[in-house]
């Protein structure tokens, strides 16, 4: 790939396949203060809006990162372009990646203004846990080719953990774990959300 | 037929077995452990048997001062105007009548009926819905013990009023109105509006001559009948298991049907009928996104009264309890006017989508402008 490929193939995708879902996203992210109060929350409180109300934004802006390819004619154009179109799709995750953790990061700078004790853990954290979301609903659309599949099977991946942590081998997938004082989880998360992203890579190849 | 293409077109999808397996899920882990067995009739000389919202004057003064003083204190309130979770601060000025308002509350004496005037003023200075008006009052600062005649009272009530099915009708609706029915028929509803693009169907569907109105509200019900299919078979399901629970008693076997039909339908059209509009407006499933952001708001907005919390514009009115069909019986008329307002709101929004997708056949487009350039108009076909 060329550096002038690469800048036109950013610029065209951040316009037109990125732009909308980030501002879906960043909508998501303003009604997150009025759902929850968010002042001089403590360590463990601090954990409720990242974890529970922005971790969507992964499912947002990671899902439809293969959208565009859904229509089979546009799917067939991309396919005989020189630059492969897994190539471009990593590219769009990458950059959905750094929009997800740029909204984080504005939104844990708001929390520290307001006299929260935030630290960077639960920047990590949340992005963590967004990212998870992101990457069921990236690997549920990219390899059914229906993005809505993606976005609810992702979604009820989200609710399924509103009624506490899971049981045993589950327990370690909990999405809010730091609202409940532990870190261990994330780990977990962040290692299932790369193996999907690496197995939807792998199948739609 | 078109009503059966178009259903289809919605019950053939991998969307709708998610779908399926969702609905599934939210009965097996929510309402079946309620099940396992019957409610016991009460027996008398127990030392406790639950609390219940009743209008004691020495309690709810009490309660009601302290709770009005402590969010003085606090500086917000909270209230619920229009059923939505709002927190309230107040202007000087009437910060200062509140002040007056709570200096009167521990004035003795202080007569009943005095007291409930001061509640009104303290909820008018809020704004109206808080936690002191009417509707609120008892139920957030009264709760006293129940007696073994009330908790016997309340048994009767659900044996014989509601013949048993009602109550646990009702808890159905509540578990399967908190997810199946508020949220999940937006995916299908959104779904709708992407489909034609993804089946290219558009060419073939924009230049047809069916009437815009009468393709999209066939395909708004056919979808709707296929959501609500596996609701209605669970429906079936719990009325048996119901009966299996309750050999010997009367019961009213039709009630799973009539609640779910007037309780978790409109709720299930309204849903879906937002996620058919965003899609069609944005070309993009933007009305999951718009629904979900409603559902979050809804969810957050209950109080953690979750019995008779049944407000006149709540989307997800909760009764989590077999009993209290007293409390429940006293909102039907709340009941009522939400459902029917949701009804004619959903068919109020099919219809605007029926606008949109008449405009889009006539190459004027909203969301992108793909088929401005390649649409031939009705007349030159």
């Amino acid at each position: 790939m060329e550096r002038r490929d690469l800048k036109t193939i950013c610029l065209i995708n951040l316009k037109y396949n990125f732009l909308p879902h980030f501002l879906a996203a960043v909508l998501l992210a303003l009604f997150t203060p009025v759902l929850f109060r968010v002042e001089a929350l403590d360590g463990v409180k601090s954990a409720y809006p990242l974890e529970m109300v922005l971790s969507l934004v992964g499912m947002i802006c990671l899902t439809p990162v293969f959208l565009p390819e859904q229509e089979e004619g546009i799917r067939d154009v991309v396919r005989v372009r020189k630059t492969s179109y897994l190539a471009v799709g990593l590219l769009r995750l990458c950059y959905s990646l750094l929009g997800v953790s740029l909204i984080f990061g504005a939104f844990v700078l708001f929390m520290y203004g307001r006299e929260c004790d935030v630290t960077l853990r639960h920047l990590a954290g949340g992005i963590i846990s967004a990212f998870y979301l992101g990457a069921v609903g990236f690997a549920a659309a990219g390899i059914s080719r229906n993005v809505i599949l993606g976005y609810l099977v992702s979604f009820l991946c989200y609710v399924s953990n509103f009624g506490g942590a899971g049981k045993g081998f589950w327990a370690s997938f909990y999405l809010f774990s730091m609202a409940g004082g532990s870190f261990q989880e994330k780990y977990w998360l962040l290692g299932t959300g790369l193996i999907l992203v690496f197995l939807t890579f792998l199948i739609k190849r | 037929m078109l009503f059966w293409k178009e259903f289809k077109k919605t019950a053939a999808s991998l969307l709708y077995v998610v779908y399926i397996l969702a609905v599934i899920a939210a009965y097996v882990t929510q309402f079946a452990p309620e099940l396992e067995e019957p409610v016991a009739k009460p027996v008398p000389g127990l030392e406790d048997y639950g609390t219940i919202a009743k209008e004691v004057p020495e309690v709810l003064m009490k309660e009601a001062s302290a709770g009005l003083r402590e969010e003085f204190l606090r500086e917000s309130y909270d209230a619920y105007p229009m059923g939505f979770y709002r927190e309230v601060h107040l202007t000087e000025e009437k910060t200062k009548q509140m002040k007056e308002v709570l200096n009167e509350l521990s004035t003795d004496p202080l007569t009943y009926e005095r007291f409930r005037e001061l509640m009104r003023r303290a909820d008018q200075l809020i704004g109206g819905g808080s936690r002191y008006c009417d509707a609120y009052l008892v139920r957030y600062f009264s709760n006293v013990p129940k007696t073994y005649e009330d908790a016997l009272e309340e048994y009767e009530l659900f044996l014989h009023k509601d013949k048993v099915m009602g109550g646990y009708a009702r808890l159905f609706c509540d578990y399967m109105g908190v997810l199946v029915a508020s949220i999940l028929p937006a995916f299908l509803g959104a779904a709708l509006g992407v489909k034609d693009r993804r089946a290219k169907m558009e060419e073939v569907v924009y230049g047809k001559a069916v009437a815009s109105f009468h393709l999209i509200f066939t395909r708004f019900f056919a979808a709707l009948a296929a959501a609500a299919l596996p609701v209605v078979l669970l429906a079936a399901a719990a009325t048996i298991q119901v009966g299996k629970l309750y050999p010997d008693d009367i019961l009213d076997r039709t009630a799973f049907f009539r609640y779910a039909g007037f309780w978790l339908m409109p709720q299930m059209m309204v849903s879906m009928a937002v996620g058919m509009l965003f899609s069609h407006l944005a070309d993009r499933p933007v009305g999951i996104l718009v629904q979900g952001i409603w559902w979050l708001f809804a969810m957050c907005g209950k109080t953690g009264v979750l019995t008779g919390s049944i407000g006149r514009f709540d989307l997800i009115p909760r009764h989590n309890s077999l009993l209290k069909a007293g409390e429940f019986l006293d909102r039907i008329g709340n009941l009522a006017f939400n459902r029917t307002f949701y009804t004619l709101l959903s068919l109020g929004l099919v219809f605007l989508t029926t606008g949109i997708y008449e405009q889009k056949r006539r190459g004027k487009a909203f969301g992108t402008k793909r088929f401005k350039n390649h649409m031939p108009h009705k007349s030159e076909i």
